[in-house]
């Protein structure tokens, strides 16, 4: 399904959808625990890791205070290096100037690496639409393309894909290029996809990669994979285009370090991955090789009126994908659900903040406040925060259902007389007590369906806890 | 396009400040806070450096050889013998490598790679024993396409050139002679991807193998 299609229909659809297809939960089970487990592992490994996510929010805390200074200085570096850079403040603005570079360098074949904000541009279609073959060549990118879908997660863009459902997407695009047969085997896929990718990488006019860094100190933008796909992309074309949020700029080589030490272990859980590279501008006089122009496009699409409020926190953001991996509601549901190209618990922070509440006033509710997600972010992130805060907002604006806001106001009238919720409260547990007294735990509540449809409430005391402190102080 | 620029701009200052205009004294101080950087909350380590270094290669499924500076060539046709590549090599640069005398039955291309290139030899700029990661640098004779095209890539390493952070790279870049580099990689371990079932397969777009030949020094 389009990002665009999925919009219109409303979360709780998809979520549903989403329980009941059978290829998604396959796929998402295999991947569960996976990637928690690796993340403890390298967490064990250094015990400098909870310090350097200290040293990791500080860094990101003090180029977002001054993040108007360290664009200009990032600006500055790329110039000297022979790059250009382009700001846009809509995603659209960004698309047209993607779009006017490839049209000025003649181009036909666009390769991209993986590029989340491209993803937020909703570029691929705007390029294809001008006349552009484009090519995702990060494996799990590429194969979401083929699907016609767009990335699932963060770092693993096919990670709700099942190894058949991909044998049949190979199958039916590979087929006509020769390869007949139907591979099934995981290293044959790979090395389908690698010799299918090779002759693409090889004749691209324009690479365009994403940044997971830029680096003020020397101009370069950084970029991560394990694949070596983004090196391909950003080495072998004769334009390369980085697209960039704002926020992606840092001070120097040191606090690159930093944060490339949080950044991989908590999307992975490895020390390093395999390619970690610095690219700061077009080819220079003395090399043989290399893009012959270099831009860079900085995207703002509500960046900066993030910065302002109380929201500043989650421009932090290194997209590691942690708490999507720490996350039930996503492990259950997927990201197709949730609508957009953030999903998890950061896309039901960024999504609102980004697009606004329209089509996105149940995720911040999708949430069970378990703060997995907040203790694991690298650099410390408070995401379960962050949507209570949504959810407040919500109220005060009316956005939330009329009945339940009634209920809220009535619980909270009657919570706020103790006395009178003691003596309200003393009947239904009694009751409660009586009838779950044997089994220890309750079947069913009247009104409470949905809560005991999937589990049981554990039998309560006869008497509230404040009832018998009351007594047992009397007895003493 | 330079309305976005100053429109973006304005925005972030008036989010911040309220909209006080930058100050060249505020600029200095960011500057400042640049050049003097230092290394922050870096892990510790033994003191062997060569020996972190091996380990943590071989930990990202890497593999290596301990060699004489004399016996480069013998150990890169050991390698590809062992895998039964042709001997055809697309060659890097530096110290040791340059002074590598190949033998007849050797073709050596100092050209950048293709889509066909089977084996590139390249020499280390530095190696990082925290996270046994080798670093190569782009430059006239060094071509990055050495590093990500071919299926073999066999790495030259002077021992004398490990260093123990990553942030002791970024100090010998800073000081080395010459125009800046434009393409830094960090390679840690051969390529591989996780895409599909989320279970590591070597070999995605870069390298199947890394090999590293490390020469100590006298």
């Amino acid at each position: 399904m389009s990002a665009a299609a999925s919009q219109k229909v409303a979360f709780r659809e998809r979520t549903t959808r989403a329980l009941r297809d059978s290829n998604l939960q396959q796929a998402m089970g295999k991947a569960r625990g996976g990637f928690i487990e690796k993340r403890l592992e390298a967490m064990a490994a250094l015990p400098e890791f909870d310090e350097t996510r200290d040293a990791a929010r500080d860094i990101k805390d003090h180029v977002l205070a001054n993040l108007d200074g360290y664009l200009e200085l990032y600006e500055q570096k790329v110039i000297e290096n022979g790059g250009q850079v382009h700001w846009a403040r809509t995603a659209e603005e960004a698309c047209q100037i993607v779009a006017d570079i490839c049209r000025e360098a003649n181009a036909q074949v666009v390769t991209k690496g993986k590029s989340m904000v491209s993803e937020e541009m909703h570029l691929n279609s705007v390029l294809e639409a001008a006349g552009l073959k484009v090519v995702e060549t990060d494996l799990g990118e590429y194969i979401v393309q083929l699907a016609g879908e767009t990335p699932s997660h963060i770092i693993a863009p096919a990670v709700h894909k099942t190894r058949e459902q991909i044998t049949e997407l190979f199958h039916e695009h590979h087929s006509k290029l020769g390869y007949t047969d139907r591979v099934t085997q995981r290293e044959a896929l790979v090395n389908e996809a690698r010799s299918v990718l090779r002759g693409t990488f090889v004749t691209a006019d324009v690479g365009i990669t994403g940044a997971n860094f830029l680096v003020a100190e020397t101009g370069a933008n950084i970029i991560v994979t394990n694949e070596g796909n983004g090196d391909l992309t950003s080495s072998l074309p004769r334009v390369h285009i980085v697209t960039a949020g704002i926020e992606k700029v840092i001070p120097s080589l040191d606090d690159l370090s930093v944060l490339l030490r949080v950044l991989a272990r908590s999307a992975t859980g490895q020390e390093m991955s395999a390619y970690t590279s610095l690219y700061s501008g077009p080819r220079q006089d003395t090399d043989s090789e290399g893009p012959e122009a270099y831009h860079v496009v900085l995207l703002d699409n509500g960046r900066s009126t993030m910065l302002g409020g109380d929201y500043r926190p989650m421009l932090r953001c290194i997209r590691c994908g942690a708490c999507l991996n720490h996350c039930p509601v996503y492990s259950a549901i997927g990201g197709h659900a949730y609508g957009w190209v953030y999903s998890g618990p950061m896309g039901s922070v960024l999504t609102p903040l980004l697009n606004g509440f329209d089509d996105s006033v149940d995720l911040p509710n999708a949430c069970t406040l378990n703060g997995r997600c907040k203790a694991v972010c690298p650099v410390r992130i408070p995401l379960s925060d962050l949507l209570l805060k949504h959810r407040l907002e919500q109220y005060r604006r009316r956005l939330t259902p009329l009945f339940g806001r009634f209920l809220v106001r009535a619980w909270a009238w009657v919570a706020t007389r103790p006395r009178l919720y003691q003596g309200l409260m003393a009947l239904p547990l009694w009751l409660m007590h009586r009838r779950g007294r044997r089994r220890g735990a309750l079947e069913h509540i009247p009104f409470a369906g949905g809560w005991t449809d999937s589990r049981d409430f554990p039998t309560p005391a006869g008497r509230s806890f404040i009832r018998q402190w009351h007594s047992r102080k009397g007895k003493s | 396009m330079t309305e976005a620029r100053t429109q973006i701009l304005a925005n972030i200052r008036s989010a911040l400040t309220g909209g006080e205009p930058r100050t060249p004294l505020r600029m200095n101080e960011l500057k400042a806070r640049i050049e003097s950087s230092t290394p922050k909350a870096q892990p510790q380590f033994e003191d062997d450096l060569l020996r972190r270094f091996c380990q943590k290669h071989v930990a990202v499924h890497g593999t290596y050889e301990r060699v004489a500076a004399q016996d480069l060539e013998g150990a890169v046709l050991r390698h590809i013998g062992a895998h039964q590549v042709d001997p055809q090599l697309y060659l890097g640069a530096g110290p040791l490598l340059d002074a590598v005398q190949w033998s007849a039955q050797v073709f050596t291309y100092f050209k950048s790679a293709d889509q066909h290139t089977q084996v590139a030899v390249s020499e280390a700029f530095a190696a990082i024993a925290e996270t046994g990661t080798v670093v190569l640098c782009s430059g006239a004779s060094t071509p990055t396409s050495h590093n990500f095209l071919p299926e073999d890539h066999i790495v030259v390493v002077d021992s004398a050139r490990i260093v123990r952070h990553q942030e002791d790279v970024w100090s010998l870049l800073r000081n080395r002679k010459g125009v800046a580099v434009r393409a830094v990689n960090l390679i840690t371990g051969p390529s591989k991807t996780g895409d599909i079932e989320q279970t590591i397969q070597y070999g995605a777009h870069g390298p199947r193998r890394l090999h590293l030949l490390i020469v100590e020094s006298a």
